[in-house]
């Protein structure tokens, strides 16, 4: 009795999970959808960063607003499950895929499976050069996202000559590895030097505020004097590195970070050592990815450019109180 | 039939004492492991290392880890193993956070996130101890679901602005000590005192050595196993809480880390008594080696991939040199 | 001994010898110069009481461990078996009764377990692998499903399977430890026709046992070992039973069973329609004083008796009545305790005892409620009752901290009485008290029951052992099929009265 009560219970505990896995995967989608329905199957492994999360959601919208048949495939950086998901996707018909800021060497399955069926693939933020995968990537520029942010942070410091600056950064993110090997090297060119002489890698995005603050700290505890600026790769591990500069006691110490999200843009109206991000304009990507889609959708016609960097602003305490939070 | 007197079966040496010797070499393996990583990095870096300002450092850096770890300690007392301490961590600190962004007092919050921790708990427990799942099963199954919750309550972004008082928990300085030093002494204080001199801890070990030899001896071990997943869903909770006062956000996935380094810290404690049973002091050595090593090899400037590295090949020789202890006997 | 060239070449050379084999663990000699010679084609008794060096020395002869002094042979050769798998290919294979099947994979493969898996190209042919199985198992004249789970046989059919799995990798020196603790006697018997079987093969066989009676139906040779060393050899014929005790005990055999005067007529326990599962009911009263013997074959509902009077078991109907309060066992073994029965259970390692806890803290697990106080426990307390049970019950230890699994099986027991003892039990239950005693700590425990029953605690012991039944007892209740099938007085009973009963034939 007992036993059979168990299992009553565990299957039932079992579906729950199973349910809430598919709600999480399953998106909005409808289904079937007739001949005339343009079918969108769209994905993200970084359903779990905010920016992923509210541009890929925007997409949703705007697409079911257009009459199309929207699929949101999700991920916490699984590309497996992504891989495996699109393949079955693609295996049921689907007129357009969209990538929401993949990476682009670790699709290669998907790309195959589409190619062969013929299906064109958009992408946000699919990478930092041209890739024939795509019908078109539309990105950020990660120069310019190094050239302001660097400039702002040599700003702050008094110029880069003869500085000491910690660059933290996270290799497995191809814009974030981009970016911060720009930095280093626009920051070698100014004269200063790497703290620690290599980029700090976080291991894991979701802890890096807690990863940083610990860098930082045990940093300065080894090189009171070895240390004028970091540079972050993204907001949440600069807020960590600021915490720990704060903590520290030191107000001769600046930190940079990339996304403008929330919690970045309060610490740089502080005052604190926190003195600029950048902010990616993803929702005018965003437009800019809908438009190829739609004449697509209309016309069948392609995108004649594969590659297109759209502009990023600095943000800094001169700007800040205008600019919208990316993760709001 | 032949009579022959035996002759005495003891070896000259006197082997009592010879035992206990080098049983305590290998039982104190692990603390040595502890101070030759001081000893080491002392070496290395004098100035900065062995500074007040650093031990300080390190102490206030292992404080939530240390509250964990407790929480998985109590489990594995038990014989069983908690997968959800970490995420558990990370909700109750989400929910803290998203009730005082939406106006609610501080006390209110906190509770609020204890009870939220202490519910997860309660699942787990009733899925083992009533259901008779395996605990890795149960507890990988609220991992998961309670990671989804994590999201929900975060919306997936980082929430922050909590009111500045809170912040005091995390970040306060009394005695010049950082405050989650002292809540992480009080945890653990009271987690070996309620597991060395009360009845329900002296239930949990029974059970953990073993629950057909607790249950025929007149233990609840149901109830047991149900308390221990319940106290760890409590205990994982403060921790969360702590970590988002520190860091003054939370985002989805903030203290899932310190699942796996908690089950490492207990793991390197069990090697230190002979039982092998898990215990507060031990984990505390496993929580000082995590803690000397991550800070130690960031002063001496050795990647966080290195670092990994090493805390895992730390576990293996701890437990192969507890294992060639046990083999010796 | 180079007996090739010797005149009487009727001799062969033994199958397998120890010869002044010497092992010691921290300090303490297991093995002193110990010496084991078995001919190929006989079945050679090992016995000593717990302790005396019997599993060391087998270890020894198996790979498991080093020997620091003396030599192994096979066939006369000197070996050196660097692991179990060596002593295997050499032909040399111990079984445990605990540790032989897999109980999760099917017969075939458990008898193939040790052998190459025939397959093709990685890809098991099951067709062969059933085959060759199969003959093994025909080789033993038995007939055993070979597609079924091994964890389904009964515990004969998995002694036979190990067995059959020993012959398939072509052993020819068997070591048994203990393989009857588990069967009835019919099951017993079936084995011997095998080992003697396996015997006319020219199989040697090594045959560890502490039941006396049956060394000496089915073996051919016997050594006795005592403190590590081998006291003597001998065959069957030039030996008997009183002998090869007081040489195991190393003083001659005493009374092993003080005399019965400490029962009342006062009513401790009653016992009126108990059931449960293989138990039909079953009622009875026992008395202050009294030493109740509980026998009948295995799977009678003897062990299941036992265990819903401790609560360890849960009845579907009847009344349990302990000095006038009637239990409902929905409270378990804690509600019982507190009423005053206590069990030592059967399974000593397993149910018994933590063994990597020290005596002090298995002491303490029964002990929880009785030395706490608003959930806080005296721990000062427990080691008082720890050290008050190592003198009272003379546990050979090194203190109330040394780690029970490091005592002898004897001691062992001594420990999970204590245990249960400081309950102050009014109804003290034990399941097989001695198994896998030695000889002389049997006879202290026979000493205790008495001193119990003498204090005014009724004692209900269950045992397969028929004359420990007799001689522990004032009064012998037989089951047979969950019900109880005889009433005897001890003092009338035979082995006969209660093997009829046993067998369900009701007077």
């Amino acid at each position: 009795m007992r036993r059979r009560f168990a299992t009553v219970v565990g299957l039932g505990v079992a579906s729950a999970l199973v349910l809430s896995a598919c709600s999480d995967s399953g998106g909005d989608g409808g289904g079937g959808g007739g001949d005339d329905t343009f079918r969108v199957a769209a994905f993200t492994a970084g359903y779990g960063t905010p920016v992923g999360k509210s541009t890929l959601d925007a997409f949703v919208e705007r697409g079911e607003e257009l009459g199309w048949d929207v699929t949101l495939y999700t991920s916490d950086f699984d590309y497996d499950k992504i891989n495996t998901d699109m393949q079955s996707a693609i295996t049921q018909g689907v007129d357009a895929i969209l990538a929401g800021y993949p990476d682009p060497r670790q699709i290669q399955p998907m790309v195959a499976a589409a190619q062969e069926a013929d299906i064109p693939i958009f992408s946000i933020d699919g990478g930092v050069e041209p890739n024939e995968d795509f019908v078109v990537d539309v990105t950020t520029d990660q120069d310019q996202i190094a050239e302001l942010s660097v400039g702002a942070l040599g700003e702050a410091m008094g110029g880069l000559e003869g500085k000491d600056v910690m660059v933290i950064g996270h290799d497995p993110h191809v814009g974030i590895s981009t970016r911060s090997r720009l930095a280093v090297e626009m920051l070698e060119e100014g004269g200063a030097t790497i703290a620690g002489g290599e980029i700090r890698q976080v291991l894991a995005p979701g802890t890096s505020q807690e990863e940083a603050l610990k860098f930082v700290t045990d940093y300065l505890q080894a090189n009171p004097e070895g240390l004028d600026g970091v540079w972050v790769g993204w907001d949440h591990a600069a807020v960590g590195a600021a915490q720990a500069i704060e903590e520290a006691g030191r107000d001769d110490i600046f930190v940079t970070g990339v996304d403008a999200v929330g919690i970045a843009l309060a610490e740089i109206e502080k005052n604190g050592p926190f003195v600029a991000t950048v902010v990616q304009d993803w929702p005018a990507v965003l437009d800019e990815v809908m438009g190829y889609m739609e004449t697509f959708a209309d016309s069948g016609e392609l995108p004649e450019e594969n590659f297109v960097e759209t502009e990023v602003t600095l943000v800094d305490r001169n700007n800040v109180a205008d600019v919208e939070p990316t993760d709001a | 039939m032949a009579q022959t007197e035996a002759p005495p079966v003891v070896a000259p040496a006197t082997p009592s004492d010879r035992t206990s010797f080098t049983a305590l070499l290998w039982q104190g393996g692990t603390l040595l492991a502890l101070v030759v990583l001081v000893i080491l990095f002392g070496a290395l870096q004098p100035d900065a290392f062995l500074s007040f300002g650093n031990v300080r450092n390190i102490l206030a850096q292992i404080a939530i880890l240390a509250i964990i770890a407790s929480a998985q300690t109590v489990v594995m007392v038990v014989g069983d193993f908690d997968l959800s301490v970490g995420v558990t961590a990370t909700l109750a600190g989400a929910t803290a956070a998203a009730l005082m962004i939406d106006g609610w007092s501080i006390p209110l919050a906190i509770v609020a996130a204890l009870v939220v921790g202490t519910l997860v708990g309660v699942v787990n427990g009733i899925l083992v101890a009533y259901m008779n799942l395996s605990a890795f099963v149960a507890t990988l199954a609220t991992l998961t679901s309670v990671g989804g919750l994590a999201f929900i309550v975060t919306d997936g972004t980082t929430l922050f602005g909590m009111p500045e008082s809170f912040e005091v928990i995390g970040q306060g300085r009394p005695l010049g000590l950082p405050l989650p030093i002292f809540f992480a002494v009080i945890v653990c204080v009271v987690v070996w005192l309620v597991l060395k001199f009360t009845t329900i801890g002296r239930r949990w070990y029974a059970v953990g050595g073993s629950a057909e030899v607790a249950r025929l001896s007149g233990v609840n071990v149901r109830l047991a196993r149900f308390l221990a997943f319940t106290v760890a869903g409590f205990v994982s909770a403060i921790g969360g809480i702590i970590l988002v006062s520190r860091l003054a956000s939370a985002s989805a996935t903030s203290a899932n880390n310190y699942m796996l380094l908690a089950v490492a810290a207990v793991f390197l404690g069990m090697t230190v008594l002979r039982s092998g049973a898990a215990n507060v002091g031990g984990t505390l050595v496993g929580v000082g080696i995590i803690g000397v090593m991550s800070n130690g090899l960031n002063i001496v400037g050795v990647s966080a991939y290195f670092q990994q590295v090493f805390t895992g090949l730390i576990i293996i020789a701890a437990v192969t040199l507890s294992a060639l202890k046990s083999r010796s006997h | 001994m180079s007996t090739a060239l010797d005149s009487s070449a009727v001799e062969v050379a033994p199958a397998l010898e120890a010869v002044g084999v010497s092992k010691h663990f921290d300090g303490v000699f297991a093995l002193n110069g110990a010496q084991l010679s078995v001919q190929p084609g006989e079945i050679h008794a090992l016995l000593g009481e717990n302790g005396a060096g019997k599993s060391t020395l087998i270890k020894v002869v198996t790979g498991l461990y080093a020997p620091d002094e003396g030599q192994i042979r096979r066939n006369g050769e000197t070996v050196a078996f660097a692991n179990v798998r060596a002593a295997h290919g050499a032909g040399v294979v111990a079984l445990y009764q605990e540790l032989s099947i897999v109980p999760t994979v099917s017969v075939a493969e458990n008898i193939l377990l040790g052998a190459e898996t025939p397959s093709r190209g990685g890809v098991v042919s099951w067709g062969r692998l059933n085959k060759r199985a199969g003959e093994q198992l025909a080789r033993l004249n038995q007939r055993i499903p070979l597609k079924k789970l091994a964890g389904e046989l009964s515990p004969v059919q998995q002694t036979m399977v190990a067995v059959a799995r020993a012959l398939a990798t072509d052993a020819r020196v068997l070591i048994l430890d203990e393989p009857t603790a588990a069967l009835t006697d019919t099951e017993i018997t079936d084995l011997f026709t095998v080992l003697r079987r396996l015997r006319d093969e020219g199989v040697a066989i090594v045959y560890v046992s502490h039941r006396l009676e049956e060394v000496f139906e089915l073996c051919d040779r016997l050594t006795v070992m005592r403190n590590g060393e081998t006291i003597v050899t001998r065959t069957i014929a030039e030996t008997n039973i009183d002998e090869v005790i007081s040489t195991m005990v190393g003083r001659p055999h005493g009374l092993m069973y003080p005399a019965r005067d400490t029962a009342t007529s006062e009513v401790v326990i009653e016992v009126d329609g108990l059931t449960g599962s293989r138990v039909q009911d079953v009622s009875f009263r026992a008395h202050a004083g009294e030493v109740l013997g509980v026998g009948g074959l295995a799977g009678s509902g003897r062990s299941e008796l036992l265990r819903l009077l401790a609560g360890a078991q849960k009845q579907t109907s009847g009344d349990i009545t302990v000095a006038g309060n009637t239990l409902r066992h929905a409270g378990g073994v804690g509600r019982a305790l507190e009423a005053g029965i206590a069990l030592v259970p059967e399974e000593r390692r397993s149910q018994g005892v933590i063994l990597g806890d020290s005596i002090q803290d298995n002491i303490a697990v029964a002990n929880i409620p009785t030395v706490s106080r608003a959930g806080w426990v005296n721990n000062r307390a427990i080691a008082r009752i720890a050290r008050s049970a190592l003198s009272d019950l003379q546990i050979k230890a090194r203190g109330p901290r040394q780690a029970v699994g490091q005592l002898s099986g004897g001691n062992q027991q001594k420990v999970v009485l204590a245990k249960m003892l400081s309950r102050k039990p009014k109804v003290l239950l034990m399941d097989e008290p001695t198994r896998g005693i030695d000889v002389g700590t049997k006879a202290e425990i026979y000493r205790l029951i008495r001193r119990l029953a003498a204090s005014g605690t009724t004692v209900i012991a269950v045992s397969s052992e028929l004359p420990e039944l007799i001689g522990m007892s004032d009064r012998i209740l037989i089951m047979h099929q969950g019900r109880i099938s005889g009433e005897v007085q001890a003092a009338d009973a035979d082995e006969e009265i209660l093997l009829s009963y046993a067998y369900g034939r009701t007077a």
